[in-house]
């Protein structure tokens, strides 16, 4: 899994390549961390190459959204589908983590509230 | 006054009693009736006229006459607590009138003209009142009043000018009159005719848009476009042809059994409670909808599904499943349809449309409407998912198809001759999982290579991988590397790659003919099963090690085992020893065994085709759930 | 329907391993997706979401690997698995103590349900993640959640709570567009 970042205005925007999972979502996890102690403005995640998740991996989704709540940091997640879709939803999350169709509604949505 | 003059007035007004006789289309009798007492009113007027010639006849009777007016209003506003005072006026100034006439100076011109214009002036306000607003159905009252109006008020002022009893007046006025029913009734014929080229001009609509959408449909089906435009599609639709504000559909979860938001157009505001947080902006309010999801049974929405039937709310005001609604902000609904999507015995979802205008609530037409419209886009979707079924199996067909290609172009077709090994395969691939691969190498003139691999997984990326393992084989076996040295490097090959779930286990072994050395190397695979001449005792060949494409910086050991003429190896995959017989009990390695003892002494082949009998006939009739692979080596 | 919590039931006809496969794996994480592949590889052709069965399966064994077995590389997985044209069916037993906070996790769930179905998000926020002294900082702590969702057919473990099995059935052959049966509503109800 490969983490691939750029910015659009003060927003972050973290294109995630490869499985969300056990052996790698560690990495997404450090990177947030990261990003919230460099104060981000916004942030957006990218799911457009994911195509697997696990636990550990929706753990992250969970620990990431509550984290930018805490620190009133705007947050989208995008471009969700697949069995990835599908293991968000049978973990009952969908209305509850802040998923969007695309960039540009995320972009326009995290924009506005920052 | 003479007969002649009564006979034309007479005449004008029966034809009057006629013409609203015939021309009751669409009116009902409530409101034809006043018109047609007023017609005999002015009947029983000139007639009594003729005998009685005073102006109390006159004044009384138009009084009649306007009361007539002032119910036929009536029957469309309902009554009126006001009503009483004109009855009352009306009633006194009759009585007056009368005494008038008989000779008590009590009434004279003056006093009618106040009586008179008091009349008018109440008769036309009750009638500027009324709207199409506070009086559906009265088009023929808003219609006609100007004129009406306009008649009284115009009596009123020539017999001011002209005296009561002026022949003009009574000739000509009172006569224009009387074409004020025709006047009203002409009006309600054409407003007929409007309302009929007006429900055409609808039915012509719905037709058109009917076909505009199976149309778009048409197109949209055959570019594959994913279901959700099909939805927005059958939305935008309904949205269009019943002039809402807002429509929506929701799609049964199965997974959760719960409604979520498949399409939207307009603004819809949600029939149930949402956070408070929402309610400011209509951009959070979407944001919210499309993130809710709605229990069957719960919600207006959830409950019109869980019945599946189907609710329309004309009015939210006297509606308590709209209690959400009712305030007049952003989340107003003034009229509400729900439609569940049904097909055979199923819900597949609901369409939902909204008007939110205090004014323009759905008629039943609209409702009716969008049932017709909601039937069709079922079955559409229905339809749909049937055809996307089709093309999804021939799509899985293809699949298997070209993973079952690429198995058969790699095992081999013939093997290299060999001076000191016989070599037996039996392999039979189960549909759809293309994960075995094996294949005999000639590293030179002394030495064979022999790889048996199972690839887990199925389909087509499992053959992908078999194809990796293909060709970083065929690159870097050769009879200067090591066994050990040649699984490490296939490892390293495999794991380095994203993407692609790329694990196998795999034997490889090499014989070298000049010293009979087996050498053997094991990424997690079955152990080699060595089989001595003469004792017939089974060794198990194997070494540490995971399975191919899991440990990048994996090591693998390998084993030299010197083997000698008559020597049995046999090496096969999970399919073998997991056949299941159609009891559900497997081959096991202990029937495996057994048959290679019992068959031993005779060649590769001979050994091969005792081993696939004993499989082929354990199995029967049960499915066969994975590739069996099988590869029996004798040293001669 | 969905589970609205795991029971306790030896003799649940779940635990029946008659005509299953089985397979036993070492208690290592490195190699759950292939272990997972090895099993997903003997359902039929046209089962539809694959992926979401490895998934959900991958889920059960690692919960055993590291709940379970904690990782002990000697202990054993051992699975029981098995598929007809419409059902999946699994089971996994590891050698550790059980999953000796259940009633625990089942009112944690009956919580989370009831947040969820009324939508309190602010109430499901308490409800999202299960912890316990055992979980460990990667745990989602929401496999379970998903996995009484998924297996639709049953979620039952054995009294000494080591041994789990599961059921799901799929949508009937015939691919249709989602849907309730008129007169039934689906889900957690």
């Amino acid at each position: 899994m490969e983490l691939h970042q750029r910015s659009n205005g003060s927003v972050q925007i973290v294109d995630i390549d490869g499985d969300l999972d056990l052996y790698n979502s560690f990495k997404l996890k450090e990177l947030v961390n990261q990003l919230v102690n460099s104060k981000v403005a916004g942030l957006i995640l990218n799911f457009q190459d994911v195509s697997y998740i696990d636990s550990s991996g929706v753990g992250v989704l969970i620990y990431t959204n509550s984290l930018l709540k805490t620190n009133n940091t705007p947050f989208r997640i995008i471009q969700v589908h697949g069995s990835v879709r599908r293991v968000i939803e049978l973990t009952k999350l969908i209305g509850f983590l802040p998923i969007v169709d695309t960039e540009e509604e995320a972009l326009k949505q995290v924009s506005g509230k920052s | 006054m003479n007969w002649l003059l009564f006979a034309t007035k007479a005449s004008v007004v029966i034809l009057s009693f006629l013409f609203a006789l015939a021309f009751r289309v669409r009116v009902d009798e409530r409101h034809v009736a006043p018109l047609q007492y007023i017609t005999l009113l002015w009947l029983f007027r000139d007639f009594l006229y003729l005998f009685l010639p005073s102006p109390a006849v006159l004044f009384v009777s138009d009084l009649a006459v306007l009361t007539g007016f002032l119910i036929w209003l009536r029957t469309y506003t309902g009554s009126r607590a006001t009503d009483r005072v004109w009855y009352l006026v009306g009633g006194i100034a009759s009585v007056l009138a009368v005494l008038d006439a008989f000779g008590l100076p009590v009434f004279i011109a003056p006093a009618r003209l106040i009586v008179w214009t008091f009349a008018v002036i109440y008769l036309g306000t009750a009638f500027m009142n009324v709207s199409l607003y506070n009086t559906p159905g009265a088009e023929l009252v808003t219609d006609t009043r100007i004129v009406l109006i306009g008649s009284w008020v115009a009596v009123g002022i020539s017999s001011l000018l002209m005296g009561y009893q002026d022949l003009v007046l009574l000739h000509l006025i009172h006569a224009a009159t009387y074409l004020s029913v025709w006047y009203i009734l002409l009006v309600n014929f054409q407003l007929v005719h409007t309302m009929n080229e007006l429900t055409i001009l609808n039915l012509k609509r719905q037709e058109a848009t009917l076909f505009d959408f199976m149309e778009t449909l048409g197109e949209a089906i055959a570019e594959r476009k994913p279901i959700k435009n099909i939805l927005q599609e059958v939305v935008s639709t309904a949205v269009r042809s019943t002039e809402a504000d807002g429509g929506t559909i929701w799609m049964v979860q199965e997974e959760s059994g719960v409604l979520r938001l498949s399409a939207m157009e307009g603004f819809y505001p949600p029939p149930f409670p949402c956070p408070e947080g929402t309610k400011r902006k209509s951009s959070a309010v979407e944001e919210y909808l499309w993130n809710v999801q709605i229990p069957i049974g719960k919600t207006p929405l959830g409950e019109a599904v869980s019945d599946a039937e189907p609710i329309f709310v004309k009015s939210s005001d006297d509606d308590e499943r709209l209690s959400a609604n009712i305030d007049k902000d952003i989340l107003y609904i003034k009229s509400f349809i729900a439609v569940p999507l049904l097909v055979e015995d199923r819900v597949m979802g609901i369409l939902s449309l909204v008007r939110r205008a205090q004014e323009a609530p759905f008629s039943d037409e609209d409702y009716g409407h969008v049932r017709t419209f909601a039937n069709h886009a079922s079955m559409t979707i229905d339809n749909y998912y049937t055809y996307l079924e089709a093309l999804e199996k021939r799509e899985i067909e293809r699949e298997v198809n070209i993973a079952a290609d690429i198995q058969e172009k790699l095992v081999p077709r013939s093997f290299p001759k060999s001076r000191r090994m016989e070599i037996g395969v039996y392999s039979n691939s189960a549909r759809g999982v293309s994960g075995d691969y094996y294949d005999v190498l000639k590293l030179d003139d002394n030495k064979l290579g022999i790889v048996m691999c199972d690839v887990a997984g199925k389909g087509v990326p499992a053959a992908l991988v078999m194809v990796m393992i293909h060709s970083i084989l065929r690159l870097i076996a050769s009879p200067k590397r090591d066994v050990a040295a040649t699984l490490t490097w296939i490892n390293r090959g495999l794991s380095g790659q994203i993407d692609l779930d790329h694990y196998a286990t795999m034997s490889y072994l090499t014989i070298d003919e000049n010293d009979m050395v087996l050498t053997y190397s094991n990424a997690a695979h079955h152990p080699l099963m060595l089989v001595r001449n003469g004792s017939g005792s089974i060794e198990k060949v194997d070494t540490q090690g995971l399975p191919v494409g899991i440990e990048r910086d994996m090591v693998y050991p390998q084993k030299r085992v010197r083997i000698q003429q008559g020597d049995v190896m046999v090496l096969y995959t999970d399919g073998i020893i997991e056949a299941m017989n159609p009891q559900g009990e497997q081959f096991t390695i202990e029937r495996l065994t057994e048959v290679v003892r019992a068959h031993r002494e005779g060649s590769a082949t001979e050994l091969t085709k005792a081993i696939r009998s004993s499989v082929e006939e354990f199995v029967g009739s049960a499915r066969q759930h994975d590739d069996q692979t099988l590869l029996v080596l004798k040293a001669t | 329907m969905a589970t609205n919590e795991i029971k306790i039931d030896d003799n649940n006809p779940l635990f029946s391993t008659q005509g299953l496969f089985y397979k036993e794996f070492p208690s290592d994480l490195r190699q759950v997706r292939y272990f997972t592949l090895l099993i997903v590889q003997k359902s039929p052709p046209e089962f539809q979401e694959v992926n979401l069965l490895e998934q959900q399966i991958s889920e059960i064994i690692k919960n055993a690997i590291k709940h379970g077995n904690k990782q002990d590389i000697n202990k054993k997985v051992r699975v029981w698995y098995g598929f007809d044209d419409t059902s999946a069916r699994l089971i996994v037993q590891d050698e550790g103590p059980g999953f000796q906070r259940l009633e625990e996790w089942n009112e944690f769930l009956r919580h989370r349900n009831e947040a969820f179905e009324q939508q309190d998000f602010e109430e499901m926020a308490k409800y999202i993640s299960y912890r316990s002294p055992d979980s460990a900082p990667d745990d989602g702590g929401n496999a379970l959640f998903a996995a009484v969702e998924y297996w639709n057919d049953g979620v039952v473990f054995n009294s000494k709570r080591n041994c789990i099995a599961l059921k799901r059935t799929f949508r009937r052959k015939k691919k249709k567009a989602p849907g309730v049966a008129v007169g039934q509503s689906a889900g957690a109800e």
